[in-house]
């Protein structure tokens, strides 16, 4: 029917031309509206961007030697940065940090998001990152883990310690108990039941002894418990202040008993007297006195002797 | 007469005046289209990429913000950015993960989001232009291979509480939300956990993935008492492929995604999940993962229920601002 009605098809021609050229204005515009955005994008240094454009329009007019040319440029710019950076990075590889090379191969992937290289070494970073936070974990485990262990194994060590010595002391065997706490201090120096125990021991053995009349005995082990740490010693001191004071008198006593006989010995009781009690003043005064007598004694002796 | 007067029409109307769009320019990278009145970057990222929710990917190569009726689009049909690596910076997708849930403000903890607080968070999501992609869709960015809509995010569930079921579930569904559950099979079917029943549901349903979280939950890092490589190796190996094996029995396929227990990882773990076809797989190191991350050690945030809005928002980290012109 169309061929035999040529005003038809005239009129059909017509209407497909128009759509057509319609079709090749928009193009046009396209054209236009996509070289400035291209060329706006490529001015603010989004290189990357440019080049989707300018690749676009080189699809949609393949034979438009500007564009393939505008392509070409735009390819070799992009190019001849990612060389320069790629250079920079190999130049820089064993002596720049981390995230210094991670930032240059970032650039990389501005100018050329899909680089190989680039993506690839990131990815190793990421990954090294991630593996080192990883492995740090395992290790804060393993550190917690041995913690714990070890708070575990104190913590029986503790229980032990407290049932035996509780028993020793209700046997009253307080040299045992003694060598008890002493090895256990050895471990767990600042563990104040041991410390008390300690004291404890002490006490008694020095008690027991004061019982037995060995009063300097007695002093010896006060005067150890004393010296545990971190225990109230003031009834403790008391006690053996007033002890040691009986002792310095009861050897001034003797030294003084000494004193016609034996001058030796008397100066020996007078200074044990003084260093139970460094106030008596009468065993100080009488001390002096035996000490220059001995002296003159021995002068007189080596006189005699020569 | 009347035929050539329609056949005349017809050009018209697909030449000058239709309200669908006009193709300017098609070849194997790019479509050059000018939009019709009802066109929006969804609707021709849905007829060109097949998913809508790329829409923004196409607002990145067109100078107009909203489109018009002859506005001329750019469609690149192939990725042309598959680093996500622009001058301004790189994009990357934050991953949550949540566990439980409760309908209770009184009950939350670190572990257990309210369901207002949740709805709240996804509210925001759904009204500031946020886009809640699959997990799956993950790899395919990773690879360069499909870009990932500006602003994406992706949601995750660990443990296969029944809560997931009960209060969050509802929640996605309402709105249309994707996610990811990474069940334990030994949790399964009893207790607080989902039923069996429950998690066939919710795999039938194309807005829910059911992945592994391991067979026992038990961390698979090495022993820190220590381990002999072999008895550490079967133990991974029992983690991992018995968990497919239950998969694949109750659901008719195994996992291909894989989130550690506890977050805790190890090379040779790693190197299991790619002998046995993994895809992804999951710590929780918080962060937003580029395209360039490892696929097998992706950071992913842990939202607290006792976080606060403002830590919520902080943690969609969907861009690295940084100049790298």
């Amino acid at each position: 029917m169309i061929t035999r009605s040529p005003i038809l098809l005239t009129v059909v021609m017509v209407f497909y031309l128009v759509g057509c050229s319609s079709n090749g204005d928009n193009k046009l515009r396209y054209l236009e509206s996509r070289k400035a955005l291209a060329a706006e994008l490529e001015k603010d240094n989004r290189l990357a961007e440019a080049y989707v454009q300018w690749s676009a329009l080189q699809d949609m007019f393949p034979h438009n030697s500007d564009i393939s040319d505008k392509v070409d440029e735009l390819q070799q710019l992009i190019d001849s940065r990612r060389d320069s950076i790629l250079a920079s990075i190999d130049k820089r590889k064993t002596t720049a940090k981390k995230h210094e090379l991670q930032r240059l191969y970032l650039k990389v992937l501005a100018l050329e998001p899909g680089n190989r290289e680039a993506i690839g070494a990131l990815r190793e970073y990421e990954r090294g990152v991630a593996d080192s936070a990883a492995n740090l974990k395992a290790q804060n485990i393993k550190r917690v883990f041995v913690a714990k262990k070890q708070k575990s194994q104190q913590e029986q060590d503790k229980q032990r310690f407290t049932a035996d010595a509780g028993e020793l002391l209700a046997k009253s065997n307080f040299s045992g108990l003694l060598q008890l706490v002493d090895r256990f201090l050895e471990r767990y120096p600042e563990h104040q039941p041991a410390l008390n125990y300690r004291f404890q021991a002490l006490l008694k053995m020095g008690e027991s002894e004061l019982t037995a009349g060995q009063t300097e005995d007695a002093v010896e082990f006060f005067e150890r418990a004393l010296k545990v740490q971190s225990i109230d010693h003031s009834a403790l001191a008391q006690k053996t202040q007033g002890i040691k004071k009986r002792l310095s008198d009861d050897y001034f006593r003797m030294g003084m008993k000494s004193f016609k006989n034996d001058i030796d010995k008397a100066v020996d009781y007078l200074q044990t007297s003084v260093s139970y009690n460094p106030d008596n003043l009468k065993a100080y005064q009488q001390l002096i006195r035996a000490t220059r007598i001995q002296q003159n004694l021995r002068k007189i002796n080596g006189h005699t002797g020569e | 007469m009347k035929l050539v007067v329609l056949v005349c029409l017809v050009f018209l109307v697909s030449a000058c005046t239709g309200t669908g769009h006009k193709i300017l320019n098609s070849s194997e990278d790019y479509t050059v289209v000018e939009a019709g009145s009802n066109d929006t970057y969804s609707s021709l990222a849905q007829r060109y990429l097949g998913d809508a929710r790329l829409g923004s990917v196409l607002a990145r190569y067109n100078p107009q913000r909203e489109l018009e009726k002859g506005s001329q689009v750019l469609i690149p049909l192939k990725n042309p950015n598959p680093s996500g690596v622009f001058s301004n910076g790189y994009q990357r997708i934050p991953i949550l993960c949540y566990h439980q849930f409760t309908e209770h403000k009184d009950k939350r903890s670190s572990m257990v989001v309210y369901a207002g607080d949740f709805d709240r968070q996804m509210r925001f999501l759904a009204e500031n232009g946020y886009q809640v992609i699959p997990l799956k869709d993950v790899r395919p960015f990773l690879e360069g291979h499909k870009p990932l809509p500006d602003k994406a995010v992706a949601i995750t569930i660990d443990d296969g509480y029944r809560s997931y079921f009960e209060v969050a579930y509802p929640i996605l569904k309402k709105y249309g939300f994707a996610s990811t559950m990474f069940i334990y099979p030994d949790f399964i079917g009893g207790g607080v956990g989902l039923s069996w029943e429950q998690v066939k549901i919710l795999d039938e349903d194309s807005l829910v993935d059911i992945q592994s979280h391991s067979k026992s939950h038990a961390s698979l890092s090495p022993l820190p008492e220590g381990e002999e490589a072999k008895v550490y190796t079967d133990r991974l190996k029992k983690e991992v492929e018995t968990t497919d094996k239950i998969l694949t029995n109750k659901l008719g396929r195994p996992a291909n995604h894989f989130a550690y227990p506890y977050g805790d990882s190890s090379q040779e773990l790693v190197s299991l999940l790619e002998q046995n076809e993994y895809e992804m797989a999951l710590t929780v190191k918080k962060g937003g993962n580029p395209a360039f991350a490892y696929p097998y050690l992706l950071r992913r945030t842990m939202v607290y229920g006792k976080g606060s809005f403002k830590t919520f928002q902080r943690h969609l980290d969907v861009f690295k601002k940084t100049d790298l012109k």
